[in-house]
């Protein structure tokens, strides 16, 4: 089931250290009637003073939500939560996901290829991934994880895309993301000179959005890989 | 003398008595055996390294086992890959096995194994890098939740590190010393981590054939596509810094090279730690390994 997709003022940034820095400034101007999600990314230890201001700030607010990347700010926004209404959201960085595009390519024949093993010739012939492995690249790792999470007070979890269609839930909300997870670049300060170039993988498009890597499916055919790709699964609409 | 300790990765039992003679003082290894291969392919379901890189069988455990304890070594088991619903089981029962045979410990970064794993106290839980504790309240958190280790990110900067690690003065901190940089942030990191094979050519004549679904043979590191793999850095010039930053333990990388390949690293890194050789460690550096050395933590640490 996916969250219920009320319109928020989204501030911040998933892995960003900035989105976080500047979140104080923009909160304040904010009308504490405005719903609002803070995206927060993982949080070093400089960032912390930074956070208990913006949790205060939230404080006031009528309805915010919170989606929190490492699993020291979710312990510690779960504390804050409590008795509060707010809503804590796992987010997509700190959900494990085999969402590499790739894994599309693993699930289509291929030709043979000779290779060296061990010293010796092998020749690797293509069958499908046994469906132990298609099971553990379709399910995310916070599924597993829904009971401690309840506990947590964790109120939904961000996934995703991801190559294999999503496993069921186990009741916990979903919220979709109509990207993928690839990577993060860790910070070095220099706003400048932050992200990279764009590339094609697996036919997919993937960007930086500041130092988080994305992919998303490529518009159209552009004849990389298209050929031996199942169809994208189609979702219902979902948060960027 | 700098007390850092070190911890170093083993790929066969044979190898144990060999690591403790040139000073290691702790191990590490993986294991990935015919049913693990059977139902999740060679590549990074149950850690982060393929192939030779796992000890294959439970004998080849067993062994290692004992041999880290004839040599008063503390070995720990990498289960670090990530976790979803269907391997908890086989997860536990490898590490109960291990616990059976006398492992030390277990490297892990899902939060619903330590719980899974009480039972196997007093093995040491150690939280391995991939799960990116970057905070105070993460330190606490695992803490909670029956951690006795925390691996530091390799991203973290000293004074980072530093504010991490002086929340817990109880708990053992380690940090990457040597080898194995990941130019992102691989506890975040999604990208395939596939086994590499190099190609045969025309002329070689198979010897047996093998069904995979990736028949490619190579290791699709999304870091590789960005050209952003460099030489591996040290962090030698730095074990006092990551000493007085509340590390205690300093883990060498290269699970699946080559014995002498991390021999020659542990010396230069027992070199730095006798403070034998002052500022001469770059000079030394070169000589050994032929190229300029590249530092695990620069100067400037990351925003923060």
């Amino acid at each position: 089931m996916d969250m219920d997709d009320k319109k928020r003022l989204v501030l911040g940034h998933r892995s960003c250290p900035r989105g976080l820095r500047e979140m104080p400034a923009q909160l304040e101007r904010i009308a504490r009637n405005v719903p609002v999600e803070a995206l927060i990314p993982p949080v070093t230890p400089f960032l912390e003073g930074t956070l208990e201001t913006v949790l205060s700030l939230l404080g006031e607010f009528e309805d915010a939500s919170v989606t929190v990347n490492d699993w020291g700010t979710l312990d510690r926004v779960s504390q804050w939560k409590k008795g509060r209404r707010a809503r804590l959201v796992l987010g997509a960085l700190l959900n494990g996901q085999d969402s590499d595009p790739m894994i599309r390519v693993f699930c289509a024949p291929q030709p043979d290829k000779c290779v060296w093993e061990g010293g010796n010739a092998v020749l690797l012939r293509w069958a499908p991934p046994p469906e132990e492995l298609k099971r553990h690249w379709a399910e995310p790792s916070a599924f597993h994880l829904a009971g401690m999470l309840r506990d947590m007070g964790v109120d939904a979890v961000e996934t995703g895309l991801q190559a294999l269609e999503l496993t069921e839930a186990a009741g916990l909300d979903v919220r979709r993301l109509d990207w993928g997870v690839m990577s993060v670049k860790p910070c070095r300060g220099d706003c400048a000179g932050c992200g990279g170039g764009e590339i094609t993988r697996a036919g997919c498009r993937v960007f930086f959005d500041r130092n988080l890597l994305k992919w998303e499916y490529a518009a159209g055919a552009d004849g990389k890989g298209e050929a031996l790709l199942p169809a994208a699964p189609q979702g219902p609409g979902s948060m960027r | 003398m700098n007390c850092i300790r070190f911890t170093l990765p083993v790929n066969d039992p044979s190898e144990v008595e060999i690591l403790r003679d040139h000073g290691a003082d702790e191990l590490y290894c993986g294991y990935l055996d015919a049913d693990w291969r059977r139902k999740y392919g060679g590549d990074a379901v149950i850690s982060r390294r393929q192939g030779a890189a796992n000890l294959s069988d439970p004998g080849a455990l067993r062994e290692t086992a004992a041999e880290a304890r004839r040599s008063g070594m503390t070995a720990h088991l990498t289960l670090n890959g990530r976790v979803t619903g269907g391997e908890t089981a086989q997860l536990v029962r490898i590490a109960e096995m291990w616990a059976a045979f006398g492992g030390g410990g277990i490297i892990l970064q899902d939060p619903a194994l330590p719980a899974l794993l009480a039972h196997v106290k007093p093995m040491l839980i150690t939280v391995s890098l991939l799960a990116v504790t970057v905070n105070k309240c993460g330190v606490a958190f695992w803490k909670r939740l029956g951690a006795d280790r925390i691996v530091l990110p390799r991203f973290l900067s000293l004074a980072e590190m530093k504010a991490v690690t002086s929340s817990a003065p109880d708990m053992v901190f380690e940090a990457m010393v040597m080898g194995d940089l990941c130019p992102f942030a691989d506890g975040f990191c999604r990208s395939v981590h596939a086994e590499t094979h190099a190609p045969a050519g025309p002329e070689a004549v198979p010897k047996a054939v093998r069904e995979t679904c990736n028949t490619s043979g190579q290791a699709y590191h999304l870091c590789m596509e960005y050209g952003l793999p460099a030489p591996d850095p040290c962090a030698a010039c730095r074990l006092k810094d990551l000493g007085e930053s509340g590390v205690a333990v300093g883990k060498v990388g290269g699970r699946g090279l080559p014995l002498e390949v991390r021999l020659r690293w542990l010396d230069h890194l027992r070199l730095a730690r006798s403070e034998a050789c002052g500022t001469d460690l770059p000079r030394r550096y070169r000589e050994t390994f032929g190229h300029e050395c590249r530092c695990y933590y620069p100067q400037k640490g990351i925003g923060g």
